[in-house]
Formats: C-alpha cells, structure tokens, sequence
C-alpha cells in the first residue's frame, strides 16, 4: 500500500487534505489513474484511492520463486500399499487408542509384506518418539516413501534406514530428544559405536542428558560396557550415578553383581529341614532363613548405588539394604547356590522374620533379569495361601518371563481352585488381567472364561467391575479372532442381569470383530 | 454403486458428534438381526431398547437414509451404523436373490412417489399473487427507500471518520462500530452491518490494523459508491451490489432458472458455529466441463443437522444455478441429482501463475471478492523454514496459510511427485482443503 494514503488515511483529511495531484501521472503504478480520480470531497477521493490501491496490490502480487530443483522423488516402493479399508481400521484404532491392537496390526501388516498409507506416515514417526516401543514395529512397514520422508525432516533422519553416517549430523546439532533416539537406535544395531560415540562427547554433556543418553545402554547391555559403567559409578552427577548402578545390576557377570552376591552370602544363611525331620516343630524353633543385616551401608555400598534410607512405609533401614542387594542378583544364583526350588525358597521366605527384604527384593530382581520359572512360582504359592486378599503385597502375582503355557496352566488351575463362577475376588481374575503379554490365548482356555462369565451373568450378584471391564477387555485383545462368531454367540440376554452387562459384552465383541476385520483386510 | 464411500465420508454426514460415536458402535455385523444388500439401497434390523427391531435402509445413490426408531437425529446412529458397516464389510450383507423385502420395497416407492411430486411441482409455475403482488412492490420500495436513507447517513459518518483519521478512529469503543451497524440493521442493511462490526473488531486488533482497516473502509465507500449509481451498472455488477448490502435472494425462485448441466466434483467443505448456535457450511464445488467453482450454502441452528448430500471426494450429475452477481460463486443445486461416491480425474491449472492472472481478473469483475477458489492439476508441496509452499514445475510458489496443519501428510501424500490440489487463495495466502494424489481424494480438512 502506498505510505503517502496510508499516512493520509492515519491522520485524517481535516489536518491534512488529501490531493491526488500530488500522485504524478507518471508513476508507476496508479499514478495515471490518480490524476483522474473524482471525488466530491477529500475525503471520498481518500477511499477511493485506498480501494483501488488494494485492488491493484492484490491483482498484482508478484509470485515468490523457490530457485531450488524439486526434490528427488521417492524410489519405487517394493512392498503393496495397504487397503483403503486397511486405512480405515489404522484411522479406528490410532483414534480409538487400542494400542496393543495397533501393535497387533501393524505385526501383520509386515507379515503380509505391506506397508502404511503416506498420509499417516508423520503421525507414525510422531508415534516412534513417543512410544519408542512401537519403532521396530512401525520401520518395517514404513515403504520407500517413509524412508524418503524421514530424511526431510531432521528429528526423523534416523528412521531413513541410511547408513547412520547421514544421521549423524543430528548427533551433533539435534534436539535433546532426538539425539537419544539417535543413540538407541545405534544401539540396537551398533553397540560399541553408540558406546563409544557417547563416550566422545561425554565431557561436553549436560548432567541431565547424561542420564538420558546412559539410559539408552539398556538395549543389547553387555560385559563390554562394563568398564564405561563400572567408571560412571564414580560420576558427579547423581543421576547418572543411579543409571549406572542400575544397569549393572542387570547385566549378569558384572563386577557389580558379584560384589552384591559378596554381601548376599555375609549376611544370608539357607538351612534347609534335611529330610525325615519334623518339619513343623523345626521351624517355630528356628528360621531356616538366617539373617544378618548390615547396620548401615558402607562407603562401597553408596557407590554401587544402594540407598541407605528406606523408601518403604513398611520397611526399615537395614531391612532395605537387604533388599537392594538382593534385587541386583539374577534369582536363578539362589536356587543353584541353595540347590533348592523357587517356590520352596519362597515359602521359607515367608515364614521368616526379614519376608519383605526377601521377597521384595527377589520380586525386583525378577523383573530386571524377567525370572519366568520364578513367576510362576510366586503365582502358585500366592494361589495356595489363604485369605488371599488379606496378605502383603510381596505375595501377589507378578509376570515377568512368564511364558505362554505357563500361564495357561496357571489359569486352569486357578479356575480348578473355585468353582463359582468369575467374580472380582475369584482367584483367576487378577491372572487373567495381569497377564499382558501379545499374543493368542488357548482356545479351550478362552471358552473356559467365557463359559464362566456367562454362568456369572444367569447366577445373581453385583456389578463385578474386574471381570466386566478388565478380563472381558483382556479376552477380546487375545481371543484367537477366527472365533470370534463362536463367541459371538449364546450371551444369556434374556437374563434379569442382563442390562448390567450387555454395554461390555458388546464392547468385547466389537473390538474382537475389529481384530478379526483387519486381520482379514489386511490377508486379503 | 455399493461400495465406495469410505468411512470419514460417512462420519461427516453425521448430525453431531454423539451419533457419530453412537453410529460408530452400531457398525459391527452382531448388532444386526438381518442385514441386505442390493444394487441400489442397503437395509438391516437393529434391536433397539422397542418391541420390534428398527428397521433402516439406506438408498445408496444419494444417498438418503430412513429408520422407524424415533430419534429426532437424521440420518440417525442406525442409519449411520448401517452405512459404516457396509463400508467396512460389505461381506456381512446377504443379497437375496427376489431383492429387498417387503419393507424395503414399500419405502422406495413412497420415496419415488415424493420426489415425483416435489419435481411436479418445482416444474408448475410459481402461483399468481395477483392480490399479494401490489403489497409486495409496496414493501420493496420501503425497504428501497430505507436503505438509501441509512447508506446516505452512512456516507455522512464514513467522511467524518476520514476527516479525523484512522489514528482517532482506533481510539473508540466498539460501541463506535456497533451503533452503526445497527444503524444499519434498522436501515434493512445487513450485509453493511456486518461489515461495520468487522471492522470494529480490526480497530481493536494489534499489528497491521491500519492497512486492514482501510482496506475495507475503502471496500464499504466502493459498496456506497456501486449502490448511488445503481442504474448506470452492468445487471451482474447491480445484483452483486444489492447482494452484498443485503437483500437476499429467494431460492425457491432460482430454483426455477435454468442451470448449468455439469459433472460437478465436491471439493471441499467447511462447517462453521457462530455464538447463537447458527451453524453454516460452505461447500466448494467444480464443474468438470465448464471448470467452474461453485460454492453452496446451508445453514442450520442448534441441533438441527446441516445438508448432508455433498461430501467431499464425491460428484454428482446435476443442475447448478448460480445466484446472480459480480463473477458469480454462490450456488444451489437443483434436486434430482444423480450422485456418485468418487470421481476420476482432478481439474484444474497447472501453474500458479495462471492461478493469479485468474484471480485478478475475477477481483476485476468483482472488487468484494473475498475467498478465490483454486484448483491445480500438478504441483508440489514445499517447506520454506516453518511454513509451507505450493510450487508449479517452474518453482512459482503460492504461500500456504501460516501454520497450516497438514503439510507433513501432504508431503507425504507427495512423495517429491507432483499432486492436485484445491484451496481458497485470500490474496496473500492458500488455505489448502483438498489433494489428489495416488489416483484418490484426500479431504485435508479431515483427520487424515
């Protein structure tokens, strides 16, 4: 717009009059029309010169030219583009958030040698960065066009299946995120690099990314890290500290580990009833468990990241001290050194006065090193105590490396336990709901539950919330689909309890008509 | 003519978001007693919390949707249940082979029988009102008198508002603006009216309210200027003056004019909700022959559902008349459309520059023209630091809207390979709503 109406416009015409004469015909531009500009006052010729201003900036705009070439299109794809109706179902479950059946889809999609639709592509890398877990997932089936897309945005670089060369650049300039993507990711495929990358640039980094880009050595952790971690024991910051001690106490062979089994072996004695005793007056006259704990925890237990106060309501100090040593000891050390079975260990550790240092401390130590005979052994003894729901929660069930038939056993025999019915406290309710490993159920299994739930809905209680919202929800994201008709029907709908239920029923069997819709869709 | 409307086709044909989500779960195969399919119309039965199932049915070219549950929603949660279900699994519906039931058959001819009546009727001349006729012409000469007394006292207002300045007018309330407008209300002026409480809220705005400002003032004295000289203007350039001060336009007699014969291709579509529940969509289409734009209003208040028989990525074989005026864009489409879910090839330029050659030429015919709709045939997607471009083969850009949403998809959908495009151009910047790209429509304005 030109400044001389504008400033005119600003001002006002009382103070200063607006004259097109001052425009010279000459002008580029407007000039020649200004001069034949009619107005009945000032004002008017003002607005007139104003809209016809605008017009000519409008009509006139000069197009910016983008001097770069086009960017080299994305090469062939070699996997098949998936369905629309495939589309459809992403656009249900990304917008319903059925994570574990996105997970599921996306697994088939790879087997079916099928890639994502190119809209949805950003979104996904948008996933990988939020739920790292979903990346090996989402890379293969993200086509030629993913691959081409990743390198035009730099946070995505890493996903364009380059050699990690191109990617690198982010290493060096990159987002604080992106750069411990970028590091897990080398990780997975290059351990020592990513090992010695970090260790490069390790003097410049901040204390908080420190942890972070330590973190990453969780993946594909070997005794080849030891020496780098073992030297971060001895770091400034606190944090890294913790991640350090934390990744020994997983990696099995660590210097680390054996000092703990060091002080296990000081402080803890196993003495077994040999047999033929009397087994029930042994015990009340002594522990098979004999303990004895540090008082405090010395200047070599700081470093190797034991916390010298409880963190636990119901745990002392030196009690914890105990459990931390014993959470950093791959649990099958126990039964070889004691040549004794986990759940025999477990029922001794009940019984004994340090139970919670024990059995926490094993607990924790299951889930680093995913203990599944030990699961399944703190299952059957948990399944065996009475008055279940009044014990500490240290005898709960925990599901670390529980295998598949493992669980299913289990499960049968916890529905062997009661023969009522599923209700909340039913003993096979929480196994079904805590079990959150991928995968199929047993069909027979499967029909089991079903078959009992039905039963539950004829016989009249209350509204049983774990099994309406958690086990029903549980059958529909592993019930084999292609059964999902068999399944669909004989729901005892003309029962008084019916309207209670039908909401989750229905809720079930959509999801599991979802399942075995895409799954379809996508074999087709 | 079964297949082919997708899912997010469906869902925006839904009244609101609670049948939407409703319709949603009603589109699962075990939900449904029967559920039938033939060439032209789908049904199913649907227990609801009545006696007897609800039966709905779906006459699949229109499509047009009917059920016997009592829900005051149309199409209801059944209709759209049904509908998504056969997007979804077409395999679910049998196809007898004696075609639909009984049921079925008696809603199709009542059907055929209403729209033979309706077109009987939109083809009878309009009735004489003889008696009514004089009153008529008495009421348009009052208003024809109010409105040239409001905008003279308008014209009176514009000039003291200049003599001040700009600087002065920012420093008033908006009661200012607001007084005028109802001033002009009162003056039977609605579309000046609207225009003064615009400008009201850019006197209030910060950065670049000078320019905008008397951008308008200067569209408003053009407006006042068009409406003194009346006569001396081209009929279309009178109609667009008379339009944008606010006299309307009966449909029901446009709809009796003759329109244009085209394949017209639905290429975008937004919906809007001001602060007294008035909901309005704006519909953009493209005549395939005549490489028109179009673009069709519906308005609707509350609860009450906005047209639903354009959705995008859709195209119909039908009449299009346009509301007369300065390059006419505005338009209705007569009824018995025939509609098809798809469309196969995407029109429009192949350069941007040819884009504003178009578009100025249109601000020649029409100096009010706000939102310029453009299609083109082949270009391409590009990120210029934060924000994004649309660039022809030569490297001509057209600046896409500040953070605009979708450009990674778009990129994606791209792939360094040219696509289609449709926007609005507002002279400075695109606001993109549609793209063609691996041979399919992709509605931008959607959850893509």
């Amino acid at each position: 717009m030109d400044k001389r109406i504008l400033s005119n416009a600003l001002l006002g015409t009382a103070r200063q009059p607006f004259q097109p004469s001052t425009f010279s015909a000459s002008e580029e531009g407007l000039g020649d029309f200004m001069q034949s500009l009619a107005g009945e006052n000032s004002e008017e010729a003002l607005l007139g010169a104003a809209a016809a201003g605008f017009l000519f900036e409008r009509a006139g705009v000069t197009l910016p030219v983008d001097p770069r070439p086009l960017l080299p299109p994305a090469p062939a794809e070699k996997l098949q583009l998936c369905s629309a109706r495939s589309r459809q179902h992403l656009n249900r479950l990304l917008h319903g958030r059925h994570s574990e059946i996105l997970q599921e889809w996306l697994a088939a999609l790879a087997r079916a040698g099928k890639r994502l639709p190119a809209e949805k592509l950003p979104e996904m890398f948008g996933l990988m960065e939020s739920q790292p877990d979903l990346a090996p997932l989402i890379e293969p089936v993200l086509g030629e066009r993913g691959r081409w897309l990743a390198v035009q945005n730099p946070p995505w670089t890493l996903y364009a299946g380059l050699d990690l060369e191109a990617a690198r650049e982010n290493w060096e300039t990159g987002s604080k995120a992106s750069r411990v993507a970028f590091l897990k990711r080398l990780r997975a495929s290059d351990s020592d690099q990513a090992r010695q990358l970090l260790q490069e640039t390790w003097a410049s980094e901040g204390a908080d990314q420190r942890a972070a880009l330590l973190g990453v050595f969780e993946r594909n952790l070997s005794l080849a890290d030891e020496p780098f971690l073992e030297e971060k024991l001895d770091d400034r910051s606190k944090e890294v500290r913790r991640v350090a001690a934390e990744l020994l106490a997983r990696l099995p062979g660590s210097a680390l580990v054996g000092r703990m089994m060091a002080r296990a072996n000081w402080a803890i004695k196993y003495n077994p009833a040999k047999k033929g005793f009397l087994n029930i007056g042994l015990k009340k006259a002594k522990s098979v468990f004999q303990v004895a704990p540090f008082d405090t925890a010395d200047s070599s237990m700081l470093r190797d990241g034991i916390e010298p106060k409880s963190g636990f309501q119901t745990m002392g100090d030196k009690a914890n001290i105990l459990y931390e040593i014993i959470a950093a000891i791959p649990p099958g050390y126990w039964t070889q050194r004691w040549q004794a079975q986990p759940l025999d260990l477990i029922k001794e550790a009940a019984n004994s006065e340090w139970a919670g240092a024990l059995l926490l401390g094993w607990r924790h130590a299951i889930q680093r090193y995913e203990a599944g005979d030990w699961s399944e052994a703190f299952i059957r003894h948990w399944l065996e105590m009475k008055d279940r729901d009044t014990q500490p929660d240290y005898f709960l069930p925990i599901y670390n490396g529980l295998a598949y038939p493992q669980f299913d056993k289990l499960v049968e025999k916890a529905l062997a336990m009661d023969s009522e019915p599923l209700y909340d406290r039913h003993p096979a309710t929480p196994l079904l709901n805590g079990y959150k490993r991928g995968g199929n159920w047993r069909p027979e299994l499967v029909r089991a539950v079903v078959k009992s739930i039905k039963r539950r809905i004829n016989s009249n209680v209350t509204y049983q919330w774990k099994v309406q919202k958690g086990v029903l929800h549980e059958l529909a994201l592993h019930a084999p689909p292609n059964m999902t008709d068999e399944l669909a029907e004989g729901w005892p709908e003309d029962s008084p309890n019916w309207p209670g239920w039908a909401r989750d029923v229905q809720e079930f069997l959509s999801l599991l008509e979802l399942r075995q819709e895409m799954l379809k869709e996508i074999n087709s | 003519m079964t297949a082919g409307w997708t899912a997010e086709q469906i869902i925006k044909l839904a009244p609101d978001s609670g049948a939407a989500s409703a319709g949603k779960g009603l589109a699962a195969k075990h939900k449904w007693q029967s559920l039938g399919l033939s060439d032209s119309v789908a049904w199913g039965e649907c227990q609801g919390s009545g006696k007897l199932p609800y039966q709905t049915e779906i006459f699949l070219e229109e499509p047009a949707f009917h059920c016997t549950c009592p829900s005051r929603k149309f199409p209801c949660k059944h209709s759209l249940g049904l509908f998504l279900l056969l997007a979804d699994q077409p395999s679910a519906f049998s196809r007898p082979a004696d075609g639909p039931p009984e049921w079925v058959r008696d809603w199709l001819e009542k059907r055929l029988k209403r729209q033979e009546k309706a077109q009987e009727v939109a083809a009878a001349p309009p009735k004489s009102k003889s008696a009514g006729k004089a009153g008529q012409a008495k009421r348009a000469d009052q208003r024809q008198a109010k409105v040239t007394a409001g905008l003279a006292d308008l014209r009176l207002w514009l000039g003291d508002l200049l003599r001040s300045g700009l600087a002065e007018a920012k420093g008033q309330p908006y009661k200012f603006w607001d007084s005028m407008a109802a001033r002009m209300v009162d003056a039977q002026a609605p579309g000046v009216a609207r225009r003064l409480r615009e400008m009201g809220g850019i006197a209030a705005g910060g950065n670049g309210w000078q320019e905008e400002l008397l951008e308008r003032l200067g569209q408003l004295h053009l407006l006042l200027e068009g409406y003194r000289h009346l006569e001396q203007l081209p009929a279309g350039l009178q109609a667009e003056v008379r339009a944008q001060v606010g006299w309307t336009q009966s449909q029901d007699e446009l709809a009796q004019e003759a329109g244009i014969l085209d394949r017209w291709l639905v290429l975008g579509q937004s919906r809007e909700e001001d602060d007294n529940h008035l909901k309005m969509q704006r519909t953009w289409l493209w005549g395939s022959q005549s490489g028109r734009p179009a673009v069709v209003f519906d308005f609707a208040y509350g609860s009450q559902p906005l047209d639903s028989s354009l959705a995008p990525g859709s195209s119909f074989d039908g009449e299009v008349v346009y509301f007369p005026g300065a390059y006419p864009l505005r338009a209705l489409v007569k009824p018995g459309a025939r509609h098809y879910p798809t469309f196969e090839d995407w029109p429009g330029a192949a350069g941007c520059s040819e884009i504003i050659e178009a578009y100025s030429q249109a601000l020649g015919e029409n100096p009010w023209l706000e939102l310029f709709p453009v299609a083109l045939s082949a270009v391409y997607p590009v990120r210029s630091g934060d924000d994004w471009q649309i660039r022809d083969e030569a490297g001509r850009c057209l600046p896409v809207e500040p953070a605009f949403p979708k450009g990674w998809p778009l990129l994606a959908l791209s792939g360094g390979y040219s696509v289609g495009l449709f926007g609005l151009w507002d002279g400075r910047y695109l606001q993109p709503y549609s793209a063609w790209a691996e041979q399919r429509f992709i509605d931008l304005e959607e959850n893509i």
